[in-house]
């Protein structure tokens, strides 16, 4: 009666709650994140945001262009201007360049590094440039307000206005349809505009063509090539480019969220971006009605512009700041109605629709019209919790508890049956559950119990423990896989399995690295996959469990369940939720990308309905994840940005030929995980240099004095664990070796040496020949001169002399005798001279000119005429010695014909001279003697000795050796 | 329409001027400053800067009108009235087969002006015009950048602006081909008198 009584009180305390509270509904809120902008920009300053192919964030703001990477914000102004002007619009080309308009009409575009201004001969616009467009022709169009549309189309400018026949002038945005015509939305409805250079062709729509509204605000082309138009008033339409119709969904009627700044289609769902209500979800083409999305982003807030970066979040300008949201593949329930749902126990969604939830305060049914009951009160389980919730094949919910066995509830009767210990089940306490068909599997502290439901409502309960033995286990939990075949996790003995007849068990020796297993599930491919009371997660393949997953054994992280959706194995564990993509074996560890630091759960916490969303009950409310069309980004994605040669960054070609001395190169990359930046790290790895990856937090890699060779740069960005799942991104490059280590000039460098050496050598072969020449010709002239000396007629002309001398003047003729023994002597003295002093050769010359004077007498006239410095001088030695000889040798020398003689310096010359008086009968000549001289001056002076023979004398000059 | 057809009989024949014409009769005056100008002394000068050749040319005969009220204008020029040729025969190959002065006696430009012109800023403003350009019977939709000071009831005009052989049909002989250029540039400057 008491039980009865509370129950009742607690149902007017209920709803008491739905009376004075405002109702609400049941709400799943997309997680949503803040994104901190620089310090540097005002509240407010972003005007615009862009999200490019490669998966870059672009805001555009009045302090330039700015890129997200995620850790950082790479800041692009515009020099041209001095004030901050706001950048209102931003596109990317079919090139992947990125443009930006500006509110004064500017229109820039990235290269290099910087923002460089676009410059048509007609200029672009003095409005504000509120949307870029590259349509399929590869014009580029710009919406502006006030001033209509201007299309590039590679040469010319061209202007579409009222006069061209726009609807209106001033436009939001611009969209190109499947067939090539861009779109403009105006102040006055949409103009659909086909051009081809100058020819325009303009039609227009408003509100007598079916738009709901006159000004429309923003277009969004979905997949098919269709258009989804917001407007400022009256929510949104969709335009059939084939028909040019437009059609107002059934959310769109009755549009009730104010003006739309912006909207975007993910899926089936389209995002709207409002001024009333903030960020809008509808699902257009069903009859459900638009869900505002408002956790963490206060409906009252403005917001603009919205993206999606096609890693699955949805970006949204306010003008509190940036946010990112995982709505598409996780959000989050809180409450529903009055009921909290945080920190729940288990948790069903039935056939129905209607929610079905236990805590500590009972079990809970919430209607979808609203109202919530308590259907078991705390006060009635004394203690014992609902640790799973299923609906039965009958539409009957069954609640296993732990202490107080199964209750089996009519949802339309509300009765209720108990089935317990006493009515043969293993134990009351029931840690999970299970169904197939009419059969309930139980996993208790006693064993695996199975209640067969028959079709009359009564219960039959046996003993899979007891029928095999199993002894009086622990069972945690309880799976039936799609082959019928019973998997159950128990405390010391490994995972089992009934096949109907058979019971295997597989512990440690089948590859578990623990005995407890807490949680079983199925994955699509029809796979076996269980946890352990160690965390760890295995999958089962080939009759062994293969451990999968990245837990760390410094980390452990109990898992409290897994289940299945579509291709991914959900973990839920305490260190977060952790995704096992089936099809590529990659994992990812989410927590604060969906704004959890940690789990706290129970066992078995996750349910799975119809169409496979899987709910998990956490501390912080219900988690939904949905895998959408299963295309969940598992890893950071990697891009590379620039590769810069000493600072300067270098285009994009396919293939970098460097210069040697260009090897100083940084490379800036970027690995992005915008939902939690914080988490990405770097291995790279520089082919061709690195011997090994070398981990990194920076994203940038510097290489310095790089040697010649072909590099190629390796990045991949992972989430935490380098063992993690990463994306990889590589760029290419070579340094060219410098030139004197390449073949062309090594081969020229052999044939200058070797020609050089060549020359070396021949020049030294013609020297020695050379001085070869000389010696023979020195040892002629040496013979020549001896020849001379001994000469019969010198020896019997001075031996007649002697005779007479000594006959007439005895005393004479010794000094005679002298002279000739010092002219001998002196001979042979300097024969082997090169060179002699001049005043030497004339000392020799006074004595042969004694001896010629005893023979000849006064006939014979020497005149020297030279100076101090000449006589220090070089000449070859007896040249004059020999000259005069000569002279004796060819002239009459006579009382009657007088010989003269004289030397003097003319210039760098000595010039001998003597007059001609030849004897008409000779000594045979041999020309010897002159031709000597001239040889030896040319070879051993470089310089000639001339010979003159005029009629009254002979003349000979000799160079001077100074 | 009514007063096209009037002026039509009052003025010249010369359909531009009369456009010009227009433009000064349909207009009042605002914020009692003038409304309309019209040229009183304009040069409009060309230059085709070929690899062999460098061609220029300029005339003084320009006229037309500018309403900064309802933001429209027109010019109009005689292509034979363009003087000063390297040579007398450049000049007649210019009048006879390339602008064609028999056939097309005239080229136009007139429109409307993208931008407001604030009749009482002292400062020199830049404009665009965006108008057909009807040069040797080829008419193109052009913009064209213009500065524009007011001082009293006198407009300062100043403009450049290329025009391409090709937009305009003009065929250039092979043989020449080194000595015109293929885009020929143009400047005008001249006064315009507020009427």
């Amino acid at each position: 009666m008491l039980s009865r009584y509370l129950k009742y009180l607690f149902k007017c305390v209920v709803i008491a709650i739905l009376v004075f509270s405002t109702s609400r509904l049941q709400s799943q809120d997309p997680i949503m994140r803040k994104v901190n902008l620089p310090s540097s920009l005002r509240s407010g300053s972003v005007q615009t945001i862009f999200t490019s192919e490669d998966g870059f964030l672009w805001l555009g703001t009045s302090m330039g262009l700015l890129k997200y990477t995620g850790q950082q914000f790479r800041r692009y102004m515009a020099e041209w201007i001095d004030d901050n002007v706001d950048i209102t619009s931003i596109s990317q080309d079919n090139s992947g360049r990125i443009w930006a308009g500006f509110a004064n009409g500017d229109i820039a575009y990235l290269e290099g590094g910087s923002l460089v201004r676009f410059l048509p001969e007609e200029g672009t616009s003095s409005g504000k440039i509120n949307s870029l467009l590259f349509d399929s022709k590869g014009y580029m169009w710009w919406g502006t307000y006030g001033e209509g549309v201007y299309y590039y189309t590679g040469n010319r400018v061209y202007n579409i206005n009222a006069d061209d026949g726009l609807v209106d002038e001033y436009c939001y945005d611009l969209e190109e349809d499947s067939l090539g015509v861009v779109w403009v939305a105006t102040d006055a409805g949409v103009s659909a505009c086909k051009v081809d250079n100058e020819r325009k062709e303009v039609q227009n729509y408003s509100v007598k063509d079916g738009l709901p509204d006159f000004i429309a605000t923003s277009f969004y082309k979905d997949d098919d090539g269709g258009i989804w138009i917001g407007f400022d008033a009256n929510g949104f339409a969709y335009l059939d480019p084939l028909n040019r119709t437009f059609t107002i969904p059934g959310p769109a009627t009755k549009w009730k969220y104010g003006s739309i700044r912006d909207l975007l289609q993910h899926k089936g769902t389209l995002w709207v971006s409002t001024k009333d209500f903030g960020l809008v979800e509808v699902q257009p083409w069903e009859s459900a009605p638009p869900k505002i999305s408002h956790q963490e982003l206060p409906s009252q807030q403005y917001i603009g512009r919205i993206a999606n970066d096609g890693m699955g979040n949805i970006w949204i300008l306010a003008d509190e700041g940036l946010f990112i949201t995982t709505g598409i593949h996780f959000k989050l329930m809180t409450d529903a109605g009055a009921a909290s749902l945080e920190q729940l126990h288990s948790f069903l969604k039935d056939r129905k629709g209607d929610l079905w939830f236990s805590s500590d305060e009972g079990l809970f049914y919430y209607s979808l019209s609203g109202n919530i009951e308590n259907i078991i009160t705390k006060e009635e389980l004394k203690g014992a919790k609902i640790t799973t919730i299923e609906e039965g094949p009958d539409g009957k919910i069954l609640a296993a508890s732990f202490g107080n066995g199964l209750y089996i509830i009519d949802p339309v009767t509300w009765r209720r049956e108990r089935i317990t210990a006493r009515s043969g089940l293993d134990s009351d306490h029931i840690l999970s559950l299970t169904k197939r068909g009419n059969d309930i599997w139980l996993a208790t502290l006693g064993g695996i119990s199975r209640c067969i439901l028959a079709p009359d409502g009564s219960v039959a309960v046996t003993s899979l423990s007891r029928e095999h033995n199993l002894g009086n286990n622990y069972i945690y939990t309880v799976y039936v896989d799609s082959r019928d075949r019973i998997w159950f996790g128990t405390d010391g003995r490994g995972i089992g399995m009934f096949d109907g007849s058979k019971m295997t068990l597989y512990d440690e020796q089948f590859g578990l690295d623990d005995d407890a297993v807490y949680s079983i599930t199925e994955d699509a491919s029809g796979s076996i996959w269980c946890a352990t009371s160690s965390g760890s997660i295995y999958r089962f393949d080939r009759g062994m469990f293969n451990e999968m997953g990245t837990i760390s054994p410094d980390e452990p992280s109990i898992t409290y369940s897994l289940n299945s959706s579509g291709p991914y194995i959900v973990a839920v564990r305490q260190s977060g939720i952790e995704l096992f993509d089936t099809r590529t074996n990659e994992n990812l560890l989410l927590n604060s990308e969906i704004g959890i630091s940690g789990i706290e759960a129970d066992l078995n916490s996750t349910f799975r309905d119809e169409e496979g969303q899987i709910y998990i009950t956490t501390q912080e409310g219900i988690i939904l994840f949905n895998h959408e069309d299963a295309d969940i980004t598992m890893k950071p994605r990697t891009v590379i940005e620039t590769l810069s040669v000493f600072s300067q960054p270098q285009g994009t070609q396919d293939e970098l030929v460097l210069g040697y001395d260009k090897n100083n190169i940084s490379i800036i990359y970027s690995g992005m995980w915008f939902l939690s930046p914080e988490k990405v790290r770097y291995r790279v790895m520089l082919e061709g240099y690195d011997q090994d990856w070398k981990n990194t937090f920076d994203d940038v890699a510097s290489y310095s004095s790089l040697p010649p060779g072909d590099f190629t740069f390796h990045v991949n960005a992972f989430l935490g664990e380098p063992l993690g799942t990463s994306s990889s991104s590589s760029v290419a490059f070579t340094i060219k070796s410098p030139f004197w280590v390449r073949g062309w000039f090594i081969l020229l460098v052999v044939v200058l040496l070797t020609s050089g050496i060549f020359s070396i050598v021949k020049y030294r072969e013609t020297q020695f020949k050379k001085a070869e020449q000389i010696k023979k010709e020195k040892l002629e002239f040496e013979f020549q001169t001896l020849k001379n000396q001994v000469n019969p007629h010198f020896l019997f002309n001075s031996f007649s002399t002697l005779m007479s001398l000594i006959e007439e003047a005895p005393g004479k003729a010794v000094s005679y005798t002298e002279k000739l023994s010092d002219f001998f002597r002196k001979v042979l003295q300097v024969k082997d001279t090169d060179l002699i002093p001049i005043s030497e050769e004339l000392e020799m010359i006074q004595d042969y000119l004694f001896i010629l004077k005893e023979r000849f007498g006064p006939n014979v006239k020497l005149d020297i005429d030279l100076d101090e410095q000449t006589s220090r001088s070089y000449i070859l030695p007896m040249t004059l010695q020999m000259l005069i000889e000569n002279v004796v040798k060819h002239n009459v020398i006579s009382r009657d014909k007088p010989m003269s003689i004289s030397f003097r310096r003319s210039g760098d010359q000595l010039i001998f001279e003597n007059t001609l008086n030849q004897k008409k009968s000779t000594e045979p000549s041999t020309g010897l003697g002159l031709e000597n001289i001239r040889k030896r001056y040319l070879l051993l002076s470089g310089k000639n000795v001339r010979f003159l023979k005029t009629e009254s004398g002979f003349v000979v000059y000799i160079p001077i050796i100074e | 329409m009514i007063i096209h057809t009037i002026l039509k009989k009052r003025f010249s024949p010369i359909r531009i001027l009369l456009t010009a014409g227009l433009l000064f009769y349909g207009t009042t005056s605002i914020f009692g400053q003038e409304s309309v100008y019209v040229t009183g002394n304009a040069q409009i000068h060309f230059e085709s800067d070929a690899p062999l050749e460098l061609i220029s040319a300029e005339s003084d005969a320009l006229q037309g009108a500018v309403d900064i009220g309802n933001k429209t204008f027109a010019f109009t020029i005689s292509n034979s009235s363009f003087k000063g040729f390297n040579s007398a025969l450049q000049q007649e190959h210019f009048y006879e087969n390339y602008i064609e002065t028999q056939k097309y006696p005239r080229s136009t430009f007139q429109g409307k002006i993208i931008e407001d012109i604030d009749p009482l800023s002292s400062e020199t403003q830049e404009i665009r015009a965006k108008g057909i350009l009807d040069i040797h019977g080829m008419k193109q939709e052009r913009i064209i950048r213009s500065t524009v000071l007011l001082s009293g009831d006198t407009m300062f005009l100043q403009s450049s602006f290329t025009v391409p052989l090709k937009d305009h049909n003009i065929k250039i002989p092979r043989i020449v081909d080194q000595k015109i250029a293929e885009i020929i540039e143009v400047t005008v400057t001249g006064t315009l008198i507020g009427k």
